[in-house]
């Protein structure tokens, strides 16, 4: 009688937590399809041509849009190449710029800028995090009509920067915590200079960093529409431009070919930020492996000496 | 004695790439910024301009009167509140009821699809599923429940903007939950429930009463920025929105790039106002997160 009470018990306990689990996991499915099934569409309606009510697929699978990608005239593949050299370009600027401002504004900051100053720097290097890319280029576009650089390469490379560097400079201003400064310092101490500073401590923690900004901010270009629209005032077509002109003419399946292109990079950027082991062992702050840091600097900076010197 | 310069002088170094990062910052951002500012209020104030006539508040009051900054007014920050909050809502009734699901790395990895989603793609794809003859109106038409586009009701360019807010939502839910995800882990909220546990509380009231205040706390600042963006949101509007009213970045856009170049003062003056009201909500989220660094 115990044990059936005990088994009854039991079983209810058990019902009781796969109750909430099986909600979870249905509430979790219903996110995921949410998240993903959207995007089937875009495959769906590039791969033919026509869409007339009520199908659910093109009117024809002939993967028009798709075969026409590689030929010469097509625009979707000029405005590509013109995206992907722009993200390039502004990846690399942003990168080079966030590094030394974020640098500048962590050390600053750290060691003897007033409240009123920290405040002052993360507000400038926030603002365009958060304003509207179009507002501020109406706002500038009189200006870079002045200098010649409204509707060129250029300019829109730059407006582009702008707001790149200012997300470069925060995400490196984050990152660089006083770890890295007791690091230069110790290579300074052992007798290196500004270049071994670089190459012993600065670049190894560096280069993972410097891969996840490159992404981010290149992303930002590739992604971005307002700058590219207005600054580039129809002279610059790019990816975004195209699959507005795209919807502009009612073509479905090019715009939806357009908009895998535009989200294919970005979601295989997201992929590699997320899931690589760069973001792991950068987001990882361990008290203990600043130590080991320590040493595996000091180790390589006496071998390198010690080679240098065997060489002379 | 050799430790001692190099050190000094690459001290110094360092010293000079500091004066060289601050430059640059501020030509490359604040200065540019400092200019969008200062140039949108004296060009909607008549101070600048092709067709300036002298410093005169007429812009402002035409913006007023006919060129929608009144409706912008309030349509943007609504829409913008509205949908910043739809997307805290449901995340934080997710983590709160579901916290076991930020175990599960497919589960966070699925999340940030969303997320990666260009907004001009997202505007595409809502309207490609839920305009009258899009995808849902088909599968709708499959099942004999609509039989034509005319029966489908309105969800985009609609008059309560629910394509705009579906949009946001589900481009924002997911930075929300993998933040509150994350918040759970980094303060130690299953170790604040355990002991209210072991005081004697219910693992429903530990929830409610320990969990949800404390990422609601937490999140505040992300809210606040993600709300600050929506406002100044563009792709979305732009596809999804109606004519009238219109967000900030949609209106003063329109509004510069017509071909009445009396105009053009108007879509500066909607810039000013748009930028006085980010900076103001920036320097507040700002505050806000250095004091509950400072209290925490």
């Amino acid at each position: 009688m115990v044990n059936h009470r005990d088994s009854a018990g039991e079983a209810s306990h058990r019902s009781a937590r796969t109750a909430p689990r099986i909600a979870a996991v249905g509430v979790a499915g219903w996110f995921a399809i949410c998240a993903v099934g959207p995007h089937l569409l875009l495959f769906l309606l590039s791969l033919g041509s026509g869409w007339s009510y009520p199908h659910l697929l093109p009117d024809r699978l002939d993967a028009r849009p798709w075969r026409s990608l590689g030929s010469e005239r097509d625009q979707l593949a000029r405005a590509m190449a013109v995206s992907a050299t722009l993200a390039v370009t502004v990846g690399l600027t942003a990168t080079s710029i966030g590094f030394l401002a974020g640098r500048a504004i962590s050390r600053t900051t750290q060691r003897h800028a007033t409240p009123l100053a920290l405040s002052f720097w993360r507000f400038i290097t926030y603002l365009p995090y958060v304003a509207s890319p179009i507002i501020v280029g109406v706002t500038l576009y009189d200006l870079w009509v002045r200098c010649g650089l409204a509707g060129t390469f250029l300019g829109v490379a730059l407006a582009q920067s702008l707001f790149a560097s200012a997300f470069a400079a925060v995400f490196f201003s984050t990152a660089w915590s006083a770890r890295e400064e007791r690091l230069a310092h110790l290579v300074r101490e052992l007798g290196g200079g500004p270049a071994d500073v670089w190459r012993h401590a600065t670049w190894p923690r560096l280069k993972g960093l410097a891969t996840v900004c490159f992404l981010q901010t290149s992303l930002f270009s590739w992604t971005d529409y307002g700058f590219a629209a207005l600054i580039g005032g129809g002279q610059v077509d790019t990816v975004t431009t195209r699959l507005f002109a795209y919807i502009r003419e009612a073509s479905v399946n090019q715009g939806a070919l357009a908009a895998l292109a535009l989200l294919i990079p970005a979601l295989i950027s997201c992929a590699v930020i997320t899931f690589t082991r760069i973001t792991r062992t950068l987001f990882t702050r361990d008290p203990t492996s600043g130590v080991e840091l320590y040493e595996k600097a000091a180790a390589r900076f006496q071998e390198g000496e010690r080679e240098s010197r065997n060489a002379r | 004695m050799t430790i001692k310069t190099s050190g000094s002088s690459s001290g110094l170094s360092s010293d000079r790439l500091d004066r060289i990062g601050l430059t640059l910052l501020t030509l490359t951002v604040a200065l540019p910024m400092a200019w969008s500012a200062g140039y949108a209020l004296l060009y909607s104030v008549g101070g600048i301009g092709h067709l300036s006539t002298g410093w005169s508040w007429r812009y402002w009051q035409g913006a007023l009167s006919t060129g929608g900054l009144r409706s912008s007014l309030w349509y943007s920050p609504t829409l913008a509140a509205a949908s910043t909050l739809a997307a805290l809502v449901v995340s934080l009734i997710f983590v709160v009821f579901f916290p076991t699901a930020r175990h599960s790395r497919s589960f966070q990895a699925i999340l940030t699809i969303p997320l990666a989603t260009p907004a001009a793609v997202t505007a595409f794809l809502v309207y490609q599923w839920l305009n009258p003859g899009g995808f849902a109106s088909r599968l709708l038409h499959r099942l004999n429940l609509v039989e034509s586009p005319a029966d489908f009701p309105i969800l985009v360019m609609d008059e309560w903007s629910i394509g705009i807010l579906v949009a946001q939502l589900w481009s924002t839910t997911p930075l929300f939950l993998l933040y509150c995800f994350k918040t759970w882990e980094h303060a130690r909220v299953d170790r604040f429930r355990a002991v209210a546990e072991a005081l004697g509380a219910s693992p429903w009231s530990s929830r409610l009463s320990i969990a949800l205040p404390m990422l609601a706390r937490r999140v505040r600042g992300l809210a606040i920025l993600t709300f600050l963006a929506n406002l100044g949101a563009y792709e979305i509007p732009l596809l999804l929105g109606r004519q009238a009213p219109q967000m900030f970045s949609v209106l003063a856009q329109r509004r510069f790039t017509q071909f009445d170049l009396e105009q053009r003062p108007q879509a500066f003056a909607l810039a000013s106002v748009y930028l006085t009201l980010v900076s103001v909500g920036l320097a507040f989220a700002l505050l806000r997160s250095r004091r509950d660094g400072q209290s925490s």
